[in-house]
């Protein structure tokens, strides 16, 4: 047999992308999740003004975000959290205990603001840490890990208060939660500056980008000297003390710690993070379109609310919406990779 | 020889519960050199690439780079002393763009840390560039074919100031265009002086691109010979240790009845595809990435039901809509990717083996284990397969033996139709002997064959006749005697069979 290696005929240098520039413009921009939400955003606000006088105007939009605010911190980290590869469901727990842990410091222990601010921090800082060790050490799958810690800290949350709510919160700690600077309440200002610096982090620093790389393909950060393990630990210790900030904070503006609050907060969250962009998958996502996806199902509340729905009908509006929205993910993108 | 090897392994020995992976294996890299390695399966190429690639560690033995002893621990450690390893599974963020992949953890960044993404694009464009390749570094890396992501990690490689790059099995997954513009970045990186491992079943692209071959065989140094100096059957003989005269087994039958025709095909891939296999050939098919081989064969068996189009079973017209129809017409389908559609990895051989027969081995609702262990052992010795026993989990076979499963999952059912889709990928020359006899043994039990294959002597000494695909059309259909590797390339690459008729029905 002739030894035939690869006929010469052929031509060596063709250009892969024979896409047009113009199409290919906007087929990124339509890539980018986050543009897509804002008009989304827009056009239910639109309409929103047009359908009820109660929508349009300041104090409706200050509840909104009162509303949503320390949700916001939530959704930062499992954006984190999803965006490498992995999601945390014990979140809603974690808030009601950090919550209680902080009101117990508080009253029956006096201590200082800052020893219950800590000390509501350390659990988020134990429970994350806890979360990372088992699901990067032991490897069990972050559902499991994450849902065994869901029950503990719930558990612990109702068992050292007996199911009772701990009440009488100093007036100075609740004004963490329910003071305002110039009119602007202060849990705004908080989930405002956090997303803002967590957003630029996750887009633009090194150091966070290797997030994107665990989430996108462990084993390619592996050999790319990325330590995956230390990364993914990290972000669940980053996503658990962001929860337990939120849910202290929250205490503070509720004056209780309430051991059943929050149930169901982790699968809101996870549903805000996709519709905003993030894949259960990992490796996509960032922390501002996280934030779109929370403020649009702040707004589908609000407008059942303002509608006169009873609230025990939002699931089925957000649930349809989380569903619908990662159905046309899936088109259009198998679309993209057949063209 | 005055120049310094640029990787120099001296005596490796790398065992492995139960066997000896390499017994003291001397290898040398030359600056500006492409050095092939080649062997059976489990001749111990993959175990001296990874312990050049420091994912193993050997037993004994000893691995100068440049010189200078090194312990490497770890594929980050390896690639600090500038050798990086493009493996076959490519390493790379698919969801990510195309420059934060070429600089994967090492982008470009400011005192504080961000990222300088402009400097960072425009990096990548001139990267690529000097491979001929116009991609957006912005864009996400799924977005391109595997060839593309290839060379972007090929790129990466470079970007990290790679000396030696390792290249295992690079062709496996990209058609023979795409080869050569592979090809074309190695001779770049040859004048750039670097030193280029080249990890490879395939000899005609071992003799087309390399300087020089190192064979292995059961772990062992067979010997370094230079390229120019030896030919194919030398280096099959090194490999193999005997003469191959013959690598294919005998045609004696040729068409008899159409048992499967195709008239007018049309779904996503592939258009007004009209062809005819009978029973008693082999049918080769043949097309570059991209030709719509493998979709084809995917619409006849109803995984991806065909829009348009006729599918005739002895005669008859049939409609596939499920894999299960085409089952009950007695088609079976043997995938290109073995371990992603073809095996259930994890499970043992055997329930591998009697999933297509899982009715025909149950009493009532119960599966009967002594017919299941009986079928599967009968299996085992029919075929061939290597393995401790029929409880052996699939993902612990060797690439030919999961393929003889595979067949033995097939063949239980009688099939009428065999598609095989690339049957000796990544499998080693003496299993690929094997299955091409299986296929013929086939046919000449009357079972139309349809291989799917781009390897190109492959089909000329497997082919009846030989269907070449392009561009989702059949550009001509063509005789074994007419069937040359030039002939049916000229096919792949453009020339329009003028004695097709327009409507590219098939002369029957």
């Amino acid at each position: 047999m002739s030894n035939p290696s690869v006929p010469a005929s052929m031509d060596s240098s063709l250009p892969v992308t024979t896409r047009s520039r113009l199409v290919e413009i906007f087929r990124s921009i339509m890539r980018v999740r986050e543009i897509f939400m804002v008009i989304l955003i827009i056009v239910i606000c639109i309409f929103m003004s047009i359908l009820t006088p109660h929508f349009l105007n300041v104090a409706n939009f200050v509840a909104i975000m009162r509303g949503f605010a320390m949700e916001g911190l939530v959704v930062v980290g499992m954006a984190t959290l999803l965006i490498a590869g992995a999601f945390d469901l014990s979140v809603g727990s974690i808030m009601a205990l950090s919550g209680i842990i902080a009101a117990w410091l508080l009253t029956a222990a006096k201590m200082p603001y800052a020893v219950a601010m800590l000390g509501g921090l350390g659990v988020g800082l134990l429970s994350g840490t806890i979360n990372g060790i088992v699901v990067t050490r032991i490897k069990v799958n972050p559902l499991i890990a994450t849902l065994g810690m869901m029950s503990v800290a719930r558990g612990i949350a109702l068992g050292f208060t007996e199911g009772h709510p701990v009440i009488n919160i100093p007036q100075g700690f609740a004004f963490i939660g329910q003071g305002s600077v110039l009119g602007v309440p202060l849990i705004i200002i908080y989930m405002v500056v956090i997303v803002v610096i967590a957003d630029i982090l996750m887009r633009r620093a090194r150091a966070f980008r290797q997030l994107y790389y665990v989430g996108s393909s462990p084993n390619a950060a592996r050999l790319s000297g990325i330590n995956v393990d230390r990364v993914m630990f990290l972000a669940f210790i980053g996503s658990g003390v962001l929860t337990a900030l939120a849910g202290v904070i929250s205490m503070a503006r509720l004056t209780s710690g309430v051991p059943t609050a929050f149930a169901g907060v982790e699968l809101r969250m996870i549903a805000a993070c996709v519709i905003g962009g993030c894949s259960l998958s990992g490796g996509e996502g960032t922390i501002f379109g996280a934030i779109l996806g929370l403020i649009f199902m702040a707004l589908i509340t609000n407008a059942l609310t303002l509608f006169g729905v009873s609230i025990y009908w939002e699931g089925v509006v957000t649930g349809t919406i989380l569903t619908l929205a990662v159905s046309f993910d899936m088109i259009s993108r198998r679309r993209l990779k057949a063209s | 020889m005055s120049v310094t090897p640029l990787i120099e392994a001296r005596g490796i020995t790398k065992a492995f519960p139960g066997t000896l992976a390499l017994d003291q294996v001397d290898f040398q890299l030359m600056p500006g050199e492409i050095h092939a390695l080649v062997g059976e399966n489990g001749a111990g190429k993959s175990t001296l690439m990874l312990v050049m690639a420091g994912v193993h560690q050997p037993d004994s033995g000893e691995l100068l780079v440049k010189g200078q002893p090194v312990k490497i621990h770890d594929p980050n450690e390896a690639q600090q002393m500038g050798i990086s390893t493009v493996f076959q599974d490519l390493a790379l963020a698919p969801m990510m763009s195309v420059a934060e992949n070429v600089f994967t953890n090492s982008q470009p960044v400011d005192k504080m840390g961000f990222v300088r993404f402009p400097d960072m694009f425009a990096a990548t464009t001139k990267a690529l560039e000097q491979f001929d390749v116009q991609i957006n570094p912005r864009t996400p890396l799924y977005l391109y074919n595997v060839a593309v992501q290839q060379i972007v990690e090929i790129a990466r490689a470079i970007q990290r100031q790679a000396q030696v790059l390792i290249l295992d099995e690079p062709t496996s997954a990209i058609g023979e265009h795409e080869t050569e513009r592979l090809f074309h970045c190695l001779e770049l990186l040859k004048e750039q002086d670097l030193g280029v491992i080249y990890v490879s079943h395939k000899l005609d692209e071992v003799f087309a691109i390399s300087d020089r071959i190192t064979v292995l065989k059961d772990g062992k140094l067979v010997g370094t010979v230079k390229t120019a100096e030896t030919n194919r059957d030398k280096i099959v003989h090194m490999m193999v240790g005997r003469e191959v005269d013959r690598l294919f087994p005998e045609r004696n039958g040729g068409q008899h009845e159409p048992v499967l025709e195709v008239r007018n095909l049309s779904g996503h891939g592939y258009h007004e595809v009209s062809l005819t296999v009978h029973s008693g050939e082999v049918l080769c098919l043949f097309g570059l990435t991209g030709s719509g081989r493998t979709e084809l064969a995917r619409g006849i068996f109803g995984s991806e039901p065909p829009s348009e189009g006729e599918i005739l079973m002895h005669r008859k017209p049939v409609k596939i809509g499920h894999p299960s129809k085409a089952m009950e017409l007695g088609i079976a389908y043997i995938p290109e990717d073995r371990k992603r559609d073809g095996l259930f990895l994890e499970k043992s051989l055997k329930e591998n083996i009697i999933v297509t027969r899982l009715r025909a081995l149950s009493r009532s609702i119960f599966l009967n284990s002594a017919k299941i262990d009986a079928q599967a052992n009968e299996a085992v010795s029919k075929l061939q397969i290597r393995t401790s026993g029929i409880e052996q989990r699939a993902s612990s076979l060797s690439g030919g033996n999961q393929q003889k499963v595979l067949f033995a999952k097939w063949l239980a059912r009688n099939p009428k139709v065999l598609i095989a889709d690339e049957p000796t990928r990544g499998i080693d020359v003496g299993a690929k002997a094997e299955v091409h006899s299986l296929l013929r043994r086939l046919a000449n039990d009357g079972a139309a064959v349809l291989m799917i294959s781009s390897e190109l002597p492959e089909i000329i000494g497997m082919n009846d006749r030989t269907v070449v695909m392009r561009e989702g059309r059949v550009a001509g259909i063509l005789d074994h005697d007419q069937a040359t590797q030039e002939e049916i390339a000229a096919y792949a690459l453009g020339k329009i069979d003028t004695t097709l008729p327009p409507t590219m029905e098939e002369k029957i």
